[in-house]
């Protein structure tokens, strides 16, 4: 029974978690698209809602990777996947406090990670694991992403350089539309399976599912689809004016390029089934897209900022994820622990929204 | 390094951003450049000019639908 309660707390904090990732990512496919005007910010966060609802339908290979790459699933507890989501959620809430884009991906990686090796020690994480399938790809991405859009950009002002503005400018905006659907859906392929791969693996540790067979149930696949899209839905607006107008003052060449270099990078990751933050490609893909017209036009200190968030975000949730499971254990190996996290947690985010609401303005340094 | 990295997974991943990225923006690219000087030169009269951007913009389009599809492809095929 009391194992039950905390399974279902996890799966709640799961769902939670979930929110965050779609309200802290909306930044990642919509951010250029309402920069340029290509869409209204209304028309952008509801397409961009839409289709991570369908894209966290279309493949399962990520979750499988997150519930069973990452840490060893038979040394896992539902109190250490809790503790790793709280860790995830909470530095989800402290970047977005900043209004910085890092990643929810990391965060939660970083979450278990830290709880796991609080709860079992150096065994329970699976270092090559965590090597090959999220730091390395990691590393990769934004690098790759940003090369990518500078090389694109070059070679998208050498072929319309010379024509009229107006009709570039709308032709781009319309092809802005269907890079950000397209940024949309792969990022539902991937963000919402990461939930889906966690709530998996609290089930595994519950007796649920079978730890050699981790694939999410049709209900898990439903709620993470529906949470993720309901998170971006509500958009990260503070994250979206970062990503959108901070690192570079963007135009539509640019921001088509942006999001097809960050399309394609994601596109291909997720065919090989890499977890990669979709929030590095994407603010790869800007980085890049300003860097190729002219290596001024990027803003560097805002992008120190977030590159600084970036290097932090695993072993800052990675903390909390150790501390909020060195918590739970004071309150014995029950429910109690999981429970009074909870509600603390809540507390603690109503009193952050609504002093982020009545202050109404970015921390985010400006270069 | 190499027996924890998968380097040939990796070099495809390299090789499939690079050749979708830059490929893509090159395509549309082309189908921005074609329409507009179909239209510049249709307003101007040079028919067969005009005719010819048509096809490029036409062709070009074709090919950026094909790369939406095989994006979609390569989501649903796993």
């Amino acid at each position: 029974m009391e194992s039950d309660v905390i399974l279902v707390i996890v799966v709640a904090t799961a769902l939670a978690f979930d929110f965050t990732n779609g309200f802290h990512d909306t930044a990642n496919a919509v951010a250029t698209s309402i920069s340029t005007r290509a869409l209204s910010p209304r028309a952008a966060v509801t397409l961009a809602a839409l289709l991570n609802f369908a894209g966290a339908f279309i493949s399962l290979e990520v979750a499988a990777t997150v519930a069973s790459g990452i840490v060893e699933a038979n040394l896992v507890s539902t109190t250490i996947v809790f503790a790793g989501l709280v860790g995830a959620i909470a530095w989800n809430l402290a970047t977005w406090y900043f209004g910085l884009p890092s990643s929810s991906s990391h965060a939660l990686i970083g979450g278990v990670v830290g709880a796991a090796f609080a709860a079992e020690g150096a065994q329970a994480v699976k270092g090559d694991g965590l090597l090959e399938k999220v730091l390395i790809p990691a590393l990769i991405a934004p690098v790759l992403a940003l090369v990518v859009a500078a090389v694109a950009i070059v070679l998208a002002y050498r072929i319309v350089g010379r024509l009229r503005p107006g009709p570039v400018s709308r032709g781009y905006r319309l092809g802005q539309i269907v890079s950000a659907s397209l940024f949309s859906l792969s990022h539902g392929t991937n963000d919402a399976q990461k939930t889906m791969g966690i709530i998996a693996l609290a089930l595994v540790a519950h007796g649920d599912l079978s730890a050699s067979n981790p694939d999410p149930p049709t209900w898990v696949i439903v709620s993470a689809a529906t949470a993720i899209a309901l998170g971006t839905y509500v958009g990260g607006w503070r994250i979206i004016r970062t990503m959108g107008s901070r690192i570079i003052k963007m135009d539509p060449a640019q921001g088509f390029v942006a999001q097809g270099a960050g399309a394609s990078v994601i596109l291909a990751a997720s065919h090989f089934g890499y977890p990669l933050s979709t929030t590095h490609v994407a603010a790869g893909g800007v980085m890049g897209a300003g860097a190729g017209k002219r290596l001024s036009a990027v803003r560097w200190g805002v992008a120190g900022n977030i590159v600084g968030a970036w290097v932090l975000t695993v072993p800052g949730s990675a903390s909390v994820g150790a501390l909020t499971f060195g918590i739970t254990r004071v309150f014995g190996t029950g429910a109690l622990g999981p429970l009074i996290v909870s509600i603390s947690l809540l507390a603690l985010l109503a009193a952050a929204f609504g002093r982020r609401i009545s202050q109404g303005r970015t921390l985010t340094a400006e270069a | 390094m190499a027996t924890i990295v998968d380097t040939k997974v990796l070099a495809e991943l390299i090789a499939a951003a690079l050749l979708g990225g830059i490929g893509v923006t090159a395509i549309f690219g082309l189908v921005i450049y074609g329409s507009t000087r179909f239209a510049d030169l249709r307003r101007e009269g040079k028919v067969v000019g005009a005719a010819f951007f048509a096809v490029v913009a036409g062709l070009a389009l074709a090919a950026f639908a094909g790369g939406v599809v095989m994006a979609l492809l390569i989501m649903t095929d796993k």
